[in-house]
């Protein structure tokens, strides 16, 4: 079923009193919508990853009568809007700043990417470079405000269109592009002074 | 400058916690939430009648109107169902005059023919009543003999009387039938069961003794027959009343009712004034008086963890999404003060909030 049906065919079976349309939906989005509040939250912040979790689904289940499909909001995108408000709220009490826009403007460090292997390469030897860039660029989003890192997240991790960011995390278009274009910035500064020394040392 | 980056994209791929999940707890927690949410129905009948009976909270002065409608529907009905043809006056009237007014032969006859309609719903009755009204027709010359003919009639009456009311009969018309029935045999037993009357009777050989409800009274009756059976009548019309039949136990329950809803309308306002002390909480007065942040802290070190909110009715079993403590409403009166209330509830909460995170 979840490989056959659309996100918004089964959330209207589940309105009509499907619940495998519900399991079926569950089973399509948990991982990806759990590392992304895992994520958003940060390492100080796991304990509340599973709360936020459920609390979103429950949230979901409760309003399903006023869910209904748009033609510019997908039900991926009210999942994420729901999961995203309540892990701000649960940020914003902890005492963890969730402002954006930090007004940083560093160099574009596009030109660390020269020293790496591409994107597109799959050959198994720099299999461990990729992990190590991963746990890396964890690293690096700690270090990114709550905003900012959810941006990135939801533009590259979850392929959300800039139209649906907005939409999530309730802001302007350029805003959301702003957001998007400090985090990226940040993070290339941040990952290509980590991992060019690592690179070179093992090709060396 | 390209807004989404491969190489991040990637890295992002190769994160080590690219694999985690929910642990199986929260995951069967959504789903049984999603199944009972879809399945309300499945409760029992009576533990929805149950719920709702709960739910549903009415204000005592709508508890008094229904009260006193309902009060009122009672009188009507028992004034429609215990007396609607009023056979107690149609038998018992015409029993104390046919025994002193000589009435035409058809007349008499009429009467006795109507006995015998009233009796039918009691069948024992019924054919006492038969055997009056056949010896209505006629004018006896041996009166003697039909005075102990009637008397003898009048104490089968009698015994059939006290059985037809003594069993519960299957409809209450066949005991207002009875009653009066009853009612007049008695007081023709004690007329008939007076040897002065029965001597008198014998004497005279033409004066009959007290008829048996609609029996009739010859014409020839003597004017002392007539005064003796006149005032034996009219002693045994006032025991009838004055026993407590059907119709006496519908009067007493009427007035009854009349007393239980003139008591209602006095409740009424009384009711009504209360509303406005109902509705205020201790916890609203707690609150205006502690301050939020004080009775936070009490009931910190008390271990009474709840977050509060303002609402008119006294819901519970919600639980706060953040905290998971118990939420409990503050009533509140109209006449108390809403912003500094609702001040004291935030200063409140936030306080249990902050603790709850602290801990």
């Amino acid at each position: 079923m979840s490989d056959v049906f659309t996100d918004e065919v089964l959330m209207r079976q589940f309105c009509a009193g499907n619940s495998d349309a519900f399991q079926a939906l569950f089973t399509r989005h948990e991982k990806p919508l759990y590392r992304y509040i895992r994520r958003v939250l940060g390492s100080g912040l796991l304990a509340q990853v599973d709360e936020v979790f459920q609390d979103t689904w429950l949230k979901l289940v409760d309003a399903r009568d006023s869910w209904q499909p748009r033609e510019n909001a997908s039900f991926k995108t009210w999942l994420y809007t729901l999961a995203h408000h309540r892990a701000v709220d649960i940020l914003r009490k902890s005492g963890r700043e969730v402002s954006a826009d930090d007004g940083w403007d560093g160099d574009d460090a596009e030109s660390a990417w020269q020293q790496w292997p591409a994107a597109t390469s799959e050959q198994p030897e720099q299999k461990a470079f990729w992990n190590k860039a991963g746990q890396q660029l964890l690293h690096c989003l700690e270090g990114l405000p709550a905003l900012q890192r959810a941006a990135f997240l939801l533009h590259h991790e979850d392929g959300l269109s800039l139209d649906e960011m907005t939409q999530v995390l309730n802001a302007e278009f350029e805003t959301v592009k702003s957001r998007l274009r400090y985090a990226l910035v940040k993070l290339r500064t941040c990952m290509g002074a980590h991992l060019q020394p690592l690179f070179e040392s093992e090709h060396a | 400058m390209s807004l989404r980056d491969e190489h991040l994209k990637k890295a992002l791929q190769h994160a080590p916690d690219s694999d985690v999940a929910p642990n199986a707890t929260t995951r069967k927690v959504v789903l049984d939430y999603a199944e009972k949410a879809l399945a309300p129905s499945r409760e029992s009948w009576f533990t929805r009648v149950i719920s709702a009976f709960n739910n549903w909270q009415i204000p005592t002065w709508q508890l008094t109107g229904m009260g006193s409608l309902a009060a009122s529907l009672l009188v009507v009905v028992m004034i429609l169902h215990e007396n609607p043809d009023d056979p107690i006056q149609v038998a018992s009237a015409p029993e104390a005059s046919s025994s002193i007014e000589p009435k035409p032969k058809l007349a008499q006859t009429e009467l006795a023919k109507d006995e015998v309609n009233q009796a039918e719903q009691s069948p024992q009755v019924a054919a006492e009543s038969a055997s009056v009204a056949a010896s209505a027709e006629i004018a006896a010359p041996k009166l003697h003999d039909k005075v102990e003919a009637k008397t003898k009639s009048a104490k089968q009456a009698i015994e059939t009387a006290s059985q037809a009311t003594a069993i519960k009969a299957p409809s209450d018309k066949t005991v207002l039938a009875s009653a009066p029935v009853a009612a007049s045999a008695q007081g023709l037993e004690e007329e008939a069961d007076s040897t002065k009357l029965k001597e008198r009777a014998a004497s005279n050989e033409a004066a009959p003794p007290a008829p048996v409800a609609a029996a009739p009274v010859p014409q020839s009756a003597t004017a002392s027959a007539g005064a003796s059976a006149d005032a034996a009548s009219e002693q045994a019309v006032a025991r009838a009343a004055a026993r407590p039949g059907p119709v006496n136990r519908a009067a007493k329950k009427m007035e009854d009712a009349e007393q239980a809803q003139a008591k209602a309308k006095a409740d009424l306002p009384s009711a009504i004034a209360t509303k406005p002390a109902l509705q205020s909480s201790a916890l609203a007065l707690a609150l205006g008086k502690q301050g939020g942040q004080a009775l936070a802290n009490a009931d910190i070190q008390a271990g009474k963890l709840r977050i509060l909110y303002i609402s008119n009715t006294a819901e519970s079993g919600a639980v706060d999404e953040t905290t998971g403590y118990r939420k409990e409403a503050v009533i509140m009166s109209e006449e108390a003060n809403s912003k500094s209330l609702a001040a004291e509830i935030e200063a409140y909460n936030q306080t249990m909030r902050e603790w709850h995170l602290n801990h």
